[in-house]
């Protein structure tokens, strides 16, 4: 049976020529100029074990709010999910924050595990201008 | 004390500007196949469970023969941290024996955490070159 071992999120994620996974920017928060906000693209990578070969996975993927709504990104075409061997990696464009606080990225490749990261949006605090002499 | 929550080999790891893990080239089925000879390679290490304390990491290298070596920081790797990632930059390291060698990194004296990697080192094939020529 398939499971998640881990998963995180970052800007960006491709395979290589190697079919191998490369990660930029993987961040354990998001830090936001103001809100509301359109993330123009956010990926999550989950890496799989215990995967037969050639078996199919049914993924499901889905994002909570802080105040516990589940919510995605209004059109389909602005989630993509693609599974390669061991790795799921899932795209969200133009992902709406309205409120500050914890955003949970839930995925399962199982009805029985359901693995979520819970990722901090906070405001960057708006620095005085600086006086210059 | 820091545990390891899951690791990786990769070509190369670093963080960004803004302190953010970057890894290019991680390894499928977590493991690393590469011909008999010198490599770099990056350990990419996730620990959960961490404080600013010291890690004091223990690297060690069994050959496939068994044989244990510790590598040494400063001489056989560079280690660089940021928040809950670790990077062990190995940048002449000799995987000869064909095999399996194991990394197992371990944090702290107290409990450590066990980690292994295998990299697979399979025999070297020379390029076979083809010389056309016109007449």
């Amino acid at each position: 049976m398939p499971r998640i071992e881990w998963m995180l999120a970052c800007e960006l994620a491709y395979f290589d020529r190697h079919a191998r996974v490369c990660m930029v920017g993987v961040t354990t928060q998001l830090l936001l100029p103001s809100l509301p906000l359109s993330m123009r693209q956010l990926m999550i990578v989950a890496r799989l074990v215990d995967r037969a070969p050639g078996q199919p996975l049914d993924v499901g993927f889905a994002i909570a709010t802080p105040d516990g709504r589940w919510v995605g990104p209004s059109n389909e075409d602005e989630i993509h999910i693609e599974v390669a061997s061991e790795y799921i990696l899932i795209t969200v464009r133009d992902l709406p924050f309205k409120q500050e606080g914890m955003y949970r990225f839930g995925l399962r490749v199982d009805p029985s595990q359901f693995v979520s990261l819970d990722i901090p949006v906070l405001v960057m605090s708006s620095s005085s201008p600086l006086e210059c002499h | 004390m820091a545990l390891v929550d899951w690791a990786l080999t990769c070509d190369f790891a670093y963080f960004d500007a803004t302190g953010r893990l970057c890894v290019i080239g991680a390894d499928a089925n977590g493991l690393r196949t590469v011909v008999s000879g010198t490599h770099r390679l990056t350990l990419v290490a996730h620990l959960v469970e961490y404080r600013d304390d010291p890690l004091d990491p223990v690297l060690a290298l069994r050959s496939p023969e068994g044989e244990w070596r510790l590598a040494q920081e400063g001489t056989d790797y560079t280690r660089e941290r940021q928040g809950s990632a670790v990077l062990f930059h190995l940048s002449r390291i000799q995987l000869i024996e064909l095999g399996t060698y194991r990394f197992e990194l371990a944090l702290g004296a107290a409990a450590p955490t066990m980690l292994e990697l295998p990299v697979v080192v399979r025999e070297h094939r020379g390029q076979r070159v083809h010389l056309h020529a016109a007449y």
